[in-house]
């Protein structure tokens, strides 16, 4: 059949957009066979009712099994408003697309609102981020198989972080269901199998019962110590039949866990060893889980005049807190009798050196005598596939308990065994604790100071220039520290659990951006100014986060930390050319982002992101600072390109 | 051939490494530097000191120390840099000859001393800001939502919102939500100081407003 046929199939169709496009500024349409017909234009005509209906089957006939007037995506999207999830990430994908619809239609894309990626990564980066700040989950929509692949490393990175993240991905099951092609692509038999490892849960519910019920088990799941990622299948025919059966499918309620915490012998043990100890030592990592958590910390730390290490993978300890004393674990570990270590990630390294030498020679550097401590939610929960479980440590004490609940357990079992003596003794550790804090905070101003006028900028200036902006707004840091030598948690005053949210859990490149989008929503949604000091190469990983930081008017003030290099990938490729004696200037091969420089001002105003730079005159800091947080201030994202000093 | 090659890699690379961290070396104002000061800069930068040590010594928790003032002797330096502990790798006399090892050393004991903290006002107001004990017990640092309060509403409402000039606070929670404070705020009654947008923002009023209400 010719296009140019009179008739034709796709001559109606064409016919049919176009009449379609033209609708709204047409007073009324003649009927396809009373259409007058200009000369030459014949083919573009549609076809006579008779042809149609050879083609089509009778046009009058019954079409009603064409229209789903009660989808199933519509409970669906009634079980998410229940579940209390504001936001659903996604990238649009047509295993989903009837919960899209029911997103936008039926639930008036409002609680939970869409919020629009380019990559699936950035979605459930951006989840991970706001469940860290807002302290629930937010929802991550991905599509069957290639979406699902794409979010995996941002799922690993909140599996690792212990954050809880619903995702939620489309798929085909039903093989006789699935459209030629793309379907078959876009579906698996086990979709959840892909990411298994790193998620606690998943389900794959046939029924919308089965999906609820789910739905709430998992969020619960996700929501129980250790927090997780969790997965559930929305199957595509699920989203899409009617909801069928007299019966209307139940929501269930949430029915929130109550975490672990330690057994009584658990808590008496622990208690003991603390309340007699010489020179007890606090370290904590993801001990804190809210503002409670930080409190319950400070007053274990009062109780015993202990310092404590942060580990920094949360907001755990204020840091004008005099206890608070991060930067002296060379001193503290070596002098501790007894190190009670709340949710870290690796004990092992905490008491233990190994330096990055052929040899592997580990070393232990805490006492021989000194009494372990480990607490966390993580010891009854370990996968193998994945080995984030870190080298095996034979504590002296391994208690299997959420840290925020044992140490709600812990304070007042320590406080019931202190004698008026012991509380003597602890009462004098506390001026000299003081003391080692102010010699420590001097220590840090010092270091801060060397390169301070340099160009690029300091990283040490770079955080205080930052610093000295916001430190009288509500403000949230949503980036990893650790690469910019850790300053904010160093000198700035941070006393709040939302003030910093830790780093990326796994290391996987490309969290920096997104999640500090994330983190910036819930920080917005709390009246507060979200600040990312963002890493060049993460950015460069995902930049198309920066659309959706414009498309959506996230204020999030993203100051670049631009060393142009994968700059930790340099001191690697030195040291293995360094131990083989050859090509001694070869590091920067495949290291550095340079020819061409990225123009990360350039690509974030692209995208509609309002930015300056690059600069690396630290005097212009303080000005384009300015700038950059009255875009902020009016509900908008800024970046701000800085050239830097690499670490 | 060979050598040619080697040449030019030696020259991209020269080239390509200036072109990323040239701008790094002004540490301050310029001071004039001997020649074997710029090459032992050079060599500090190629050979990938900097990556640990910083761009002008300054170091890092993260990769390694400060090396400005270097403490070790010459000698001592030397032997440490050859067989280094640590994660530091080795830079044996192949990859790193005596000269220009030596030039190194100069170029580091080159870099200028560093201001005291004291003298860099972000800095010194930090330290001398002290130690503060935790907010847990009502005795600890001041929120934004409370500094805003005693700048802009202590003198009509009282330092503790008991009332003075203006009404009490106290009640402000049972009164009204958090988005009617704001609201208040935002638009208040004829005797009270309008605020926004003139002297506080969106997220300063919702601050004060979440002080207001016991909320911060």
């Amino acid at each position: 059949m010719s296009d140019h046929s009179t008739g034709s199939r796709r001559g109606f169709l064409k016919s049919s957009i176009l009449l379609g496009a033209a609708l709204p500024c047409t007073a009324s349409i003649a009927a396809p066979d009373q259409a007058p017909t200009a000369p030459g234009q014949r083919g573009r005509m549609p076809p006579g009712a008779a042809k149609a209906i050879a083609e089509q089957g009778d046009l009058g006939a019954d079409r009603s099994d064409q229209l789903v007037s009660h989808p199933g995506s519509d409970f669906m999207v009634d079980v998410i408003k229940a579940a209390g999830i504001r936001y659903v990430a996604a990238v649009a994908g047509s295993s989903f697309r009837g919960l899209h619809e029911s997103i936008v239609n039926h639930g008036g894309n409002s609680d939970p609102e869409l919020i629009v990626c380019a990559h699936e990564e950035v979605s459930a980066a951006i989840a991970h981020g706001y469940a860290k700040v807002a302290g629930v989950p937010m929802a991550c929509l991905v599509h069957s198989n290639v979406g699902l692949q794409h979010a995996a490393m941002a799922i690993y990175n909140a599996w690792c972080d212990r954050v809880p993240i619903m995702v939620i991905a489309g798929n085909v099951l039903d093989a006789a269901a699935r459209r030629p092609l793309l379907d078959w692509l876009h579906s698996a038999q086990d979709l959840a199998a892909m990411v298994r490892e790193y998620v606690k849960y998943d389900d794959a519910p046939l029924s919308l019962q089965h999906f609820a019920e789910s739905f709430m088990r998992a969020y619960e799941i996700s929501m129980t110590p250790p927090y997780e990622p969790v997965l559930l299948i929305a199957d595509q025919e699920l989203q899409e039949r009617p909801v069928e059966g007299a019966t209307k499918p139940k929501i269930p309620r949430r029915a929130p866990v109550h975490g672990p915490g330690g057994s009584n012998e658990a808590v008496a043990r622990a208690a003991k060893l603390l309340a007699d100890a010489a020179s007890p030592l606090i370290v904590v990592d993801r001990a804190a889980r809210s503002q409670e958590g930080v409190d319950l910390i400070v007053r274990l730390a009062e109780l015993l005049n202990a310092p404590v290490i942060d580990k920094g993978s949360r907001m755990n300890m204020p840091t004008m807190h005099p206890l608070c004393q991060s930067g002296l674990q060379r001193e503290l570990v070596p002098a501790a009798d007894v190190i009670l270590c709340l949710e870290l990630t690796d004990i092992w390294g905490l008491v233990n050196t190994m330096p990055d030498k052929p040899s592997h020679q580990t070393r232990r550097i805490a006492r021989p005598d000194a009494a372990i401590v480990g607490v966390s939610a993580n010891y009854g929960y370990i996968r193998s596939v994945v080995q984030d479980a870190q080298r095996y440590l034979d504590a002296d004490l391994t208690i299997d308990a959420d840290a925020q609940i044992f140490l709600s357990q812990l304070i007042p079992a320590v406080d019931q065994l202190l004698t008026s003596d012991r509380r003597a003794m602890i009462a004098a550790r506390l001026e000299p604790a003081r003391a080692a804090y102010a010699r420590m905070r001097q220590a840090d101003a010092t270091e801060a100071a060397k390169g301070w006028d340099a160009s690029p900028i300091s990283t040490a200036r770079l955080s205080m220039e930052i610093w000295d902006k916001i430190k009288t707004l509500d403000w949230g840091y949503v980036s990893n520290s650790a690469f910019i030598s850790s300053w904010p948690q160093r000198l700035w005053d941070m006393t709040h659990h939302h003030h910093h949210i830790g780093g990326e859990g796994g290391f996987g490149m490309g969290y920096g951006a997104p999640a500090a989008l994330g983190a910036a929503i819930a920080h917005r949604d709390a009246g507060r100014i979200a600040i990312a000091i963002q890493p060049d190469g993460d950015l460069l990983t995902l930049p198309n986060t920066l659309w959706t930081m414009a498309h959506h008017s996230i204020p999030l003030l993203m100051v670049m930390h631009n060393n142009r290099a994968w700059h930790q990938e340099t001191m690697h490729l030195t040291r293995m050319a360094n131990r083989r004696e050859r090509g001694p200037t070869s590091w920067n091969v495949g290291t550095t982002i340079s020819d061409p420089f990225v123009d990360f001002a350039a690509m974030a105003r692209s995208m509609g992101v309002w930015a300056e730079g690059p600069i690396d005159d630290p005097k212009a800091l303080p000005k384009a600072l300015d700038r950059a947080l009255a875009v902020v201030k009016s509900g908008k994202p800024a970046l701000l390109d800085t050239l830097t000093q690499v670490r | 051939m060979r050598a040619m090659r080697r040449i030019w890699l030696g020259a991209a690379l020269t080239l390509s490494v200036q072109a990323i961290l040239v701008p790094v070396s002004r540490a301050g104002p310029a001071v004039k530097r001997e020649a074997s000061i710029e090459a032992g800069h050079r060599l500090y930068m190629q050979r990938g000191c900097y990556q640990c040590h910083g761009m002008v010594g300054q170091g890092s928790v993260l990769s390694g120390p400060s090396l400005s003032p270097l403490r070790p002797d010459s000698d001592a330096f030397r032997r440490y840099v050859r067989n280094p502990a640590g994660s530091m790798p080795p830079y044996t006399a192949r990859i790193l000859t005596d000269d220009e090892l030596q030039r190194i050393e100069r170029f580091i004991r080159f870099i200028p001393s560093p201001r005291s903290y004291t003298a860099i006002p972000l800095l010194a107001r930090t330290v001398a800001a002290g130690d503060r004990m935790p907010d847990n017990r009502g005795d600890g640092p001041v929120s934004p939502g409370r500094a805003i309060f005693e700048t802009h509403c202590a003198v009509c409402h009282g330092p503790d919102g008991r009332g003075g000039v203006g009404p009490s606070l106290l009640a402000e929670r049972s009164k009204r939500s958090l988005l009617e404070t704001i609201s208040f705020i935002k638009d208040p009654p004829v005797a009270m100081v309008r605020l926004y947008p003139g002297s506080l923002s969106d997220a300063q009023v919702m601050a004060v407003s979440r002080h207001i209400r016991g909320e911060d």
